[in-house]
């Protein structure tokens, strides 16, 4: 009895992840087009250096003037990793 | 006794904590509380004895500051090389090659804006850098910081200079990648190869450029604890005026 139920769980989950799957909507293909737009937009171009610049003010803003160095610590990485991650995405990973 | 003078007298009395091994100060904010407390004593005219600030406690604070600074100074550390390389236009950011002046000035605020962030903390407390024992202890929180300074360049300058002359050696650095050889492509090591080489003199310069904002690390808390101090004395008087 406890062998079926724990088969039964394993089917309904396998279902609900099946519906987090975005293959399951769209194309492979498609999926990589949409995923290389979203990482050209944010790591290159304007939108990049705006949410960089947005993210270093933050820091300042929340490290310095609201001393939470916390906060303030980890949106000086977020705006570290939105300059320079859009070069290195492209030299390692071509995108 | 006028029940004003009784009401100066109570306000007179605090007492500072002292630094023991009980209330040992781990961040930045504890020792800003134990400087207040120093101030808060003192500020009304009392000297408070000066061995209230011992010799452990005196290496506490100046661990904490040491402990900030050298964070800092590895973060330094990383980052310069990246931030040179950006400003002699190696080095893409915004997954560009095409250098406008925004890309170099954010890439350099970006490098020294961690230094510049956390003297600028430490310098908030430059309100307090009034009485005796505040001031020592707040000289020995930026003795801690300018020792973990005066390392960080040490060790920028040893760890550049080594990556130059003895890493990133041609021959050196060519037989190395040479290994990886069976599994990767001799394009792709090829494009290694150049990128390392064009890399190489950013390393040099990236040198000396931290020496640039450890100064900057320095300078800039000791410009502001002189200024506020300063108008903390006015503000005092002030008050001492229209009692």
């Amino acid at each position: 009895m406890n062998e079926l139920n724990t088969l039964f769980d394993g089917i309904q989950c396998t279902n609900i992840l099946d519906y987090l799957n975005p293959l399951r909507y769209i194309s492979h293909d498609q999926y990589m087009i949409i995923m290389k737009n979203l990482f050209n937009t944010i790591l290159q171009g304007f939108w990049s250096k705006l949410l960089a610049s947005a993210s270093l003010f933050l820091a300042f803003f929340f490290g310095v003037y609201r001393q939470r160095i916390g906060a303030g610590i980890s949106l000086y990485f977020l705006a570290i990793i939105i300059a320079y991650g859009g070069g290195l995405a492209k030299t390692l990973f071509g995108i | 006794m006028s029940s004003r003078d009784q009401g100066d007298r109570s306000g007179n009395d605090i007492t500072p904590v002292g630094v023991s091994a009980s209330t040992r100060p781990k961040s930045f904010i504890d020792v800003v509380s134990i400087i207040e407390g120093y101030f808060l004593a003192e500020k009304d005219g009392n000297s408070l004895p000066s061995n209230l600030l011992t010799l452990k406690g005196k290496i506490i604070i100046s661990e904490v500051g040491f402990k900030g600074a050298a964070v800092s100074g590895i973060i330094s550390i990383l980052l310069t090389p990246f931030c040179v390389g950006v400003l002699q236009k190696c080095i893409p950011i915004f997954g560009s090659y095409e250098f406008t002046l925004f890309d170099e000035a954010f890439a350099m605020a970006l490098t020294i804006s961690f230094a510049l962030g956390y003297g600028l903390i430490i310098a908030t407390i430059g309100k307090y850098y009034i009485g005796n024992l505040s001031k020592r202890a707040i000289n020995w929180l930026m003795m801690g910081l300018s020792a973990a300074c005066a390392l960080k360049i040490v060790i920028a300058f040893v760890l550049y200079n080594m990556l130059y002359v003895l890493v990133l050696d041609p021959h050196r650095t060519a037989r190395f990648l040479l290994k990886f050889r069976p599994h990767v492509s001799y394009g792709t090591l090829d494009r290694i190869y150049t990128i390392l080489m064009e890399f190489k003199p950013i390393l040099l310069t990236s040198a000396n450029f931290v020496i640039l904002t450890t100064l900057l690390m320095i300078c800039v808390p000791w410009i502001f604890i002189y200024f506020s101090s300063r108008r903390t004395k006015k503000l005092i008087k002030r008050e001492e005026m229209w009692k």
